[in-house]
């Protein structure tokens, strides 16, 4: 019969084994969770990217017309739907000066069209408790110059119905897909798709996404849908450059003050059906009028219809050592920022 | 025969270990995915690896810079371009007819101009670690390897030279981002792919005889997006870095349309002045 002593030995020895198992499973647990930190941490919730801070645009791309501007009725690349051509070839620059439509060029899709460098900053919160001021609910995106702040929620606001006002700078939620900033705006006021050329209806909705790469460049496209004078979204991107020493400057609010720009008063200039005559399309590149806004104009078929024309006046184009258009010095398109971390010429 | 009897220490021991256990099955299941990848893993092929699918037909959807995309520049017309003297005069003098005579029509197809040429895109994959990129206008082939190729990089020079790719990824639901992926429904990966060419011929960064060196380095981003209306795009981004004739990199975007079919495909030479 084994002695009491020797039963109590063993049970010691197997508790024994079994406490020093355990230890070494809580010590392999709490190895692992070194190995793990930001998937156990409460701290500020990690963004898939950062896209805080200053981000300069490339203005390589579409100096022309993001710079000094388009010429008089460039519509090419734009997918008008007939209502939407219909309005544009009753349009004039001159509309613009008109007090209560001075601002209508600087929104969200100015941002694309203009030449303007991007800034983010977060707005922290959280529900009451531990969470408060520890996660990101909204990214502040701001333009410069008089372009409006933008707030894109990342919080899961709900966006305001369509008849709801629409605000300067509009309504704005986004999430991540990845490492990319998605952000859609609604409650829009009738913008710029390009400016002094062509306009979207308070119907249109945006979509942006931030699209980060290395080398500190980022991809920023925007994606205008307009049912009422579109035919399909109109897409459009820029690259940026993220910058170290140009801190983007914050609009005031209101980000434009409308003024008097000489017009009469009560003056409205347009244009009459039918009276617009040859634009400067026409007479500088020999666009055909057929190609203006005509969604076909996106694609390669297109140039079928253009091909034999085209050829047959390209000989009468100035030669380059006369070039008077578009023809400037690398130095004219040297702005301030926009070419941070590029040698100088 | 043992004989077992209740022993509260060793049941507190055996309840501990059991939990450990159960959360470092937990912990271990979680991150399976990650060690599978990790460096004691087989390598997959770059086909197999492919974060998205940049195969199938595409075309070109031209909806800025449109006049000196669509049409031949006018001659001179730079504008954009941080050109410097030397290149300038190439620009003053180019001339579509001597090109032709000389066989040098394919000098604008060559890739730092291929991808923003109007044209229809066909990605095959040629091989598990070979993209291949083909295009009607000019008839060109672009191939993406994402092996380096000693003889290819330092091979005679091409209009297309010698492109070495490599997939970023991003892993969709982790670090707090939601758990489907816009540009890919159904996909739980997401990337871009990421194409640096050297050994290029010289050739023309702009039709109307803007040049590029043989020193051109073409950096390219490939992704895919939704443009919200159920379509496909390729949003490419290219840097064009010619320390011989550019004072800083040339800069742009180019978005080309996901197609069906081959239908619309129209193979066409190259052609120094269309």
């Amino acid at each position: 019969m084994p002695s009491n002593s020797g039963q109590m030995r063993a049970a010691h020895c197997a508790a024994r084994a079994i406490f020093v198992r355990g230890m070494a499973f809580a010590t392999a647990l709490m190895l692992a969770s070194f190995a793990l930190p930001e998937r156990s941490q409460a701290q500020i919730a990690p963004e898939p990217f950062d896209i805080s801070g200053s981000w300069a645009p490339v203005d390589t791309q579409t100096a022309q017309e993001r710079g000094w501007g388009p010429v008089e009725g460039d519509l090419a690349g734009i997918p008008l739907s007939k209502a939407g051509y219909a309005r544009e070839y009753a349009y004039t620059a001159a509309l613009d000066s008109v007090p209560d439509h001075v601002c209508r060029l600087y929104s969200q899709f100015e941002l694309a069209a203009g030449i303007a460098a991007l800034r983010f900053w977060p707005v922290l919160g959280g529900p009451p408790g531990t969470d408060a001021g520890t996660r990101i609910i909204a990214w502040e995106e701001a333009g410069g110059g008089s372009h409006p702040l933008t707030t894109i929620w990342m919080n899961g606001m709900p966006q305001p119905s369509k008849y709801a006002d629409h605000p300067e700078g509009g309504f704005t939620v986004g999430h991540w897909a990845g490492d990319v900033l998605i952000a859609e705006t609604t409650n829009m006021k009738t913008t710029a798709m390009r400016r002094g050329v062509a306009y979207s209806s308070d119907q249109a909705t945006m979509t942006s996404m931030f699209i980060p790469h290395d080398n500190g460049f980022l991809t920023a496209v925007f994606i205008m849908h307009d049912p009422a004078y579109l035919t399909r979204p109109y897409v459009y991107a820029n690259a940026y450059l993220r910058s170290s020493t140009e801190p983007v400057g914050v609009a005031a609010n209101p980000s434009c003050l409308p003024n008097s720009e000489g017009l009469p008063a009560g003056s409205v200039p347009f244009f009459l059906p039918g009276s617009r005559g040859v634009g400067d399309m026409a007479k500088i590149y020999h666009v055909p009028d057929s190609a203006e806004g005509n969604p076909d104009a996106l694609f390669p078929a297109f140039r079928d219809k253009m091909k034999d024309q085209f050829l047959k006046t390209f000989h009468t184009f100035p030669s380059a050592k006369n070039c008077t258009l578009m023809c400037d010095s690398p130095a004219d398109i040297l702005g301030s920022g926009r070419t941070e971390g590029f040698p100088s010429p | 025969m043992r004989n077992f009897k209740f022993n509260p220490a060793a049941r507190i021991m055996h309840v501990g270990t059991l939990a450990l256990l159960v959360s470092l099955a937990a912990l271990t299941g979680a991150y399976a995915q990650d060690a599978a990848e990790g460096p004691g893993a087989p390598t997959p092929s770059a086909k197999a690896a492919a974060p998205i699918d940049l195969t199938g037909y595409w075309e070109s959807m031209i909806t800025y810079e449109w006049e000196i995309r669509m049409l031949t520049p006018r001659p001179g017309d730079h504008d954009g371009v941080p050109l410097k003297p030397a290149a300038m005069q190439i620009m003053n003098a180019w001339d579509p007819a001597k090109d032709t005579a000389a066989g040098q029509q394919c000098k604008s197809y060559g890739a730092p101009l291929l991808m923003r040429l109007p044209e229809r895109l066909h990605i095959t994959w040629q091989d598990d670690q070979t993209l291949k990129l083909e295009t009607d206008a000019g008839e060109q082939t672009r191939l993406f390897r994402f092996t380096a190729s000693a003889a290819a990089e330092h091979g005679p020079r091409t209009w297309q030279g010698y492109s070495l790719a490599e997939w970023h990824r991003y892993q969709v639901g982790a670090r707090g981002s939601p758990g489907s992926d816009q540009f890919n429904p159904g996909r739980t990966q997401g990337g871009e792919l990421k194409v640096i060419t050297t050994n290029l011929k010289a050739g023309y960064i702009r039709k109307n005889g803007i040049p590029y060196s043989e020193s051109t380095k073409l950096l390219e981003y490939y992704d895919v997006i939704q443009d919200g209306s159920g379509s496909r795009l390729i949003m490419l981004t290219s840097d064009i870095t010619d320390p011989v004739y550019l004072y800083y990199p040339y800069i742009s975007t180019s978005q080309f349309l996901q197609q069906p079919s081959a239908a619309g495909w129209e193979p066409s030479a190259c052609s120094a002045i269309w």
